[in-house]
């Protein structure tokens, strides 16, 4: 059990920053997801962790202590990967080699095996050869067998993605419950969304090197620091419109479009100095309605546009509407769809309640409200 | 200094494994660096203190060299670039066509084609020395450049084929569909699509015909005259007018040797892919 | 030319390799600036089909027709299509401007033309930036974009694309879906996607023509197919082989009812009644997830209820997937909170009667 702190970490491999400056605290028995786009450096920041890569500038702490310099091998980690590397023996043998290389005399081998085969739930197969186990199984034996090392910290990289949808499920349950009881430091990369958003007590969202946010998977979702994080999270990603503030009524307009009257939030972009913002919001948080819009009511943002594209996906409908050239996504349900008979190229109007938008700078791509 | 904490004694441990094994590993790197030292070191000494030991280096001389090219070496060398360069390139363009054919046209018995081609080279090349000896003679291509050249290219044809067939095949014949549903030729197809993407298969594989041709020494010796004497047959010949002349000897294989060093270090990602046979990617 | 209304008819195509079939009696027809999906797991004959189309392979027997004008005997070059090939085939060696110009090049087009239209499409396409990079130094979206450059650059009757989103990042699949159907409907062209992701044919399609195992087992408007699934198999298939499903068998009397997950269950007096109606002793209810509901207690249920054991969920962000399990079957539900309950709880899982789907058990087709 340790926790972790990332210092001014920056990477370069030749001409290619992989990592920029990162500074990152990952708490003591915390499950914390590293979450991006492949190439985003989310591997090489693992890596450095482990200590399979010096960081070219920067510090990596354990409980306050200096690694940088401490090679992969006495570091005191364990690895999972995406592809288990099992030996081809048996599942008992996988798990016991990390206590014989620890000098754990056979007594306390075999009891050790046991408690943890129990753990994960393979202590039935101890017998076994590890060919004979299912996919699911052997990434638990891997699992198991990082376990045995009794490492400080565990550094999963992607170990559920070659699961089916269902086992990857359990799994997730499992290994949720696993560190619950277990309360050690997990460190969790994927590319996967929804992994990190069910998994993670914290996800730290990177992109080109760069952490764009830190939080829980609410905050990143409902709050996203930057419109990368928007853009990124979510199916479809959170709709972003350039708008202006009017200076003479204080009122947000797209092109020349009034979309929403409530002064208080003009007159905090002003006195910011912003007149051109990004208007930021998720596509189910849109209501579509036929009959016209109160255009003088504080709690909403009100647009009326023109639907250019409808896409059906079975559970749901993403419509896209346009409006003065910009374009947003809405998703709606079935039902919702069918009673408002949409049709592409009709005119519709489009409500966001007011507490869920937010605004980004034009200039940096941050949030400001 | 560091305050000690629960790293200290395994990084102690850790770094003392470390150099033993670094130690080990130079030691066993000696064993194949020595000799090739020891060619440079007769190479560059002067001829008085050719047997004052061997590693001793005091002074450096060209007169080795002079000597060597007083000798002949510099034609020897010019006439082992000929056949070698001469070999490769009509290897390579027959090659080429011919696994582009063997990878993308239904051909039948392809496969059998296919060993057959290689089996050529399962031969001694000694029993086939006599017959090609005698017939170069009735033609009078014994002795000349083209004689030597025509052999080598048949010797490097067969691995060429292979080399590049395996290559032309890792590229996906959607491509070639690609081009023909744009509506190209063939031959724009294999020109301009084809070669272009196994430039590096055509490379290994000249590389390796060229390691084995400027080394070859059998047919040298036999179908070469003594204006056309590779440098394989005149470093067999060398005979001092008062014993071995070590020097001499290790100032041609210094400069014999060079063109092989330099071709490997510039195309060893390549030959690497090639030894593979294309199965590794860059 | 009107001979005919369809600008590609494909009849009756057979198609065998070492006596295995690979398409069995392949027939349909598109008008023009219609896009139809062929939808079919990976080796369902779709690459085989796009390729005899395209003249790339030879059809056993069948016609393909273009613009009313059999052309079976034509190489690909004189057929009037264009192909985005699976694996793109893109010429690595060469720029994206010298990929997109290939077709107009053998076209023997002038360069003036050439650039005109390279300019005009890599606008629409984005991609005007790259165009002097080499083809091997792209990202995997921009390959995409460049291998449907070049192949819009020529004017072809009937665009074939084959799985045009596949090996990309979901988020750049994503928007690059929607793209695609707004460009779709702005240039107006014919084109026929075969895709094995379902939600590609049905987000994209005018039409779907379903390929299992080289037959097309069904067609029709994306709806249609979604709603009405001819048997159970396409259910599976279009929920990615997750389909809440449970066998109900009913004896000649209709007295006694009971599922393949026990006994446990309580079933609405109203559906009780609508399943003796049908007529079959055994049935498959199915529901998809978005119909389906697992809670902790579910009150009314119109439908069958089972209590199962909770298993997991998936955290979506603007909604929950909840999965139940009970015996073998799976439970999916998608809702938009999280139930009071943890991992290995029971739940109750209840599939409503109504939007929910009837097959046959024996012949695995739709009842209603």
């Amino acid at each position: 059990m340790v926790s972790i702190k990332l210092v001014d970490i920056s990477k370069t491999f030749g001409s290619i920053e992989a990592l920029k400056n990162v500074n990152l605290e990952i708490h003591d028995g915390e499950l914390f997801a590293i979450l991006g786009p492949s190439g985003c450096g989310k591997t090489t920041l693992l890596r450095i962790i482990a200590g399979l890569e010096k960081p070219t500038k920067g510090r990596v702490y354990f409980d306050d202590i200096d690694v940088t310099n401490i090679p992969a091998e006495i570091r005191d980690v364990s690895m999972v990967f995406q592809f288990y590397a099992l030996y081809p023996t048996t599942v008992f043998n996988n798990i016991a080699l990390p206590l014989k290389s620890k000098g754990y005399s056979k007594i306390d081998i075999e009891k050790r095996v046991k408690e943890i085969a129990e753990l994960v739930g393979i202590d039935k197969a101890l017998k076994l050869h590890v060919d004979k186990l299912n996919v699911a199984d052997k990434q638990k034996v891997a699992l198991a067998r990082a376990m045995a090392k009794e490492p400080r910290v565990y550094l999963f990289d992607e170990p559920l993605t070659i699961l089916d949808p269902v086992t990857r499920v359990i799994m997730r349950s499992e290994l949720k419950k696993l560190q619950q009881k277990l309360k050690q430091t997990i460190i969790y990369v994927t590319h996967d969304q929804i992994e990190a958003l069910t998994l993670a007590d914290r996800i730290a969202v990177m992109n080109f090197g760069v952490i764009e946010q830190v939080g829980t998977s609410w905050d990143v979702y409902n709050l996203p620091d930057t419109t990368f994080v928007g853009w990124f999270l979510g199916e479809p990603g959170m709709n972003f419109i350039e708008v202006a503030v009017d200076r003479d009524d204080l009122s947000i307009k797209i092109g020349s479009k009034k979309i929403f009257r409530d002064p208080r939030v003009g007159k905090k972009l002003l006195d910011l100095g912003l007149d051109k913002v990004l208007l930021g919001f998720r596509a189910e948080n849109v209501v579509l309605v036929r009959e016209a819009l109160d255009v003088n009511a504080f709690n909403n943002i009100t647009i009326d546009g023109v639907i250019r594209v409808i896409e059906f996906f079975g559970t749901h409908y993403v419509v896209n509407i346009e409006i003065e050239g910009f374009e947003f996504k809405v998703k709606l349900n079935v039902s919702e769809f069918n009673k408002l008979m949409l049709s592409e190229n009709s005119k519709i109007n489009a409500l966001v309640k007011a507490d869920k938008v937010c605004f980004f700078n034009l200039d940096n791509n941050r949030r400001i409200l | 200094m560091r305050k000690r904490n629960q790293y200290t004694t395994p990084l102690i441990l850790y770094r003392v494994r470390k150099s033993l094994k670094f130690a080990l590993l130079i030691a066993l790197l000696m064993i194949y660096l020595i000799p090739i030292y020891g060619m440079f070191s007769l190479a560059f000494k002067p001829r008085a203190e050719i047997y004052s030991g061997l590693f001793e280096l005091t002074r450096i001389t060209l007169e080795n060299f002079e000597e060597a090219y007083r000798y002949g070496a510099y034609s020897a060398i010019t006439n082992s670039i000929i056949v070698t360069v001469g070999g490769v390139s009509i290897a390579l363009i027959l090659a080429v066509l011919a696994s582009y054919a063997f990878s993308r046209f239904a051909i039948k018995g392809k496969n059998i084609l296919m060993f057959y081609i290689l089996s050529t080279r399962m031969m001694p090349p000694i029993t086939l020395i006599i017959p090609i000896f005698i017939m170069f003679f009735n033609i009078g291509l014994k002795g000349t450049y083209l004689g030597l050249i025509l052999v080598y290219a048949m010797m490097s044809i067969p691995l060429s084929i292979w080399m590049i067939k395996s290559f032309i095949d890792d590229i996906p014949k959607d491509i070639d569909q690609a081009a023909l549903v744009d509506g190209h030729s063939t031959m724009f197809i294999l020109f301009k699509i084809i070669i272009p993407m196994v430039i590096p298969g055509i490379a290994a594989s000249a590389a390796f015909a060229a390691i084995m041709l400027w080394n070859e020494f059998l047919f040298a010796l036999l179908l070469s005259g003594v204006d056309t004497k590779p440098t394989s047959v005149l470093l067999s010949s060398i005979r001092g007018e008062r014993g071995f002349n070590w020097g001499r000897v290790a100032a041609i294989e210094v400069v014999y040797i060079l063109p092989i060093i330099v071709l490997v270090f510039w195309l060893q990602k390549y030959m690497l892919r090639g030894l593979t046979f294309g199965t590794v990617r860059r | 030319m009107s001979k005919s209304e369809y600008v590609i008819q494909v009849k009756n195509i057979v198609k065998t390799y070492n006596g295995k079939i690979v398409l069995n009696n392949i027939s349909f027809a598109l008008k023009r600036g219609e896009l139809l999906a062929i939808l079919g797991p990976p080796g369902s004959g779709k690459t085989t089909l796009l390729k005899i189309i395209a003249g790339l392979v030879k059809q056993d027997a069948g016609d393909v027709i273009i613009n009313g004008r059999i052309v079976n005997d034509l190489p690909p070059y004189e057929r009037g299509v264009s192909l985005v090939f699976e694996t793109l085939a893109l010429y690595p060696n060469m720029s994206v401007y010298e990929n997109i110009a290939s077709p107009l090049i053998a076209e023997k087009k002038d360069k003036e033309y050439i650039d005109k239209r390279i300019g005009e499409i890599t606008r629409l396409l984005k991609i005007e930036h790259i165009l002097d990079r080499k083809a091997d130094k792209l990202s995997g979206g921009e390959r995409q974009r460049v291998a449907i450059a070049r192949a819009l650059a020529k004017e072809a009757e009937i665009y074939l694309l084959d799985e045009p989103l596949s090996n990309l990042d979901a988020k750049i699949r994503y928007a690059l879906r929607t793209e695609f159907k707004k460009l779709k409907s702005l240039l107006g062209k014919t084109i026929i996607l075969a895709t094995s992701d379902p939600s590609d044919a049905l987000a994209l399609g005018d039409n779907v023509v379903l390929l299992f195992n080289g037959a097309i087992i069904q067609e029709g408007r994306p709806s249609d197919i979604y709603y009405a699934p001819r048997n159970i198999s396409i259910a599976r298939y279009l929920t990615g082989n997750i389909l809440n499903e449970v066998s109900i068998s009913i004896d000649t009397h209709g007295d006694d009812v009971s599922t393949d997950i026990g006994r446990e269950f309580s079933i609405d007096p109203y559906f009780l009644k609508v399943l003796r109606e049908v007529n079959e002793t055994s049935i498959i209810l199915t529901s998809y997830a978005d119909v389906c509901i697992i809670d902790k207690f579910i009150e009314n249920c119109s439908g069958i209820k089972v209590i199962g054991e909770f298993i997991g969920y998936e955290y979506r962000g603007s909604e929950y997937l909840l999965y139940a399990r009970k015996e073998r079957r799976i439970f999916r539900s998608l809702r938009t909170n999280l139930p009071n309950v943890t991992f290995g709880e029971k739940v109750e899982v209840c599939i409503p009667h109504r939007n929910a789907l009837l097959f046959s058990s024996k012949t695995g087709d739709l009842i209603r």
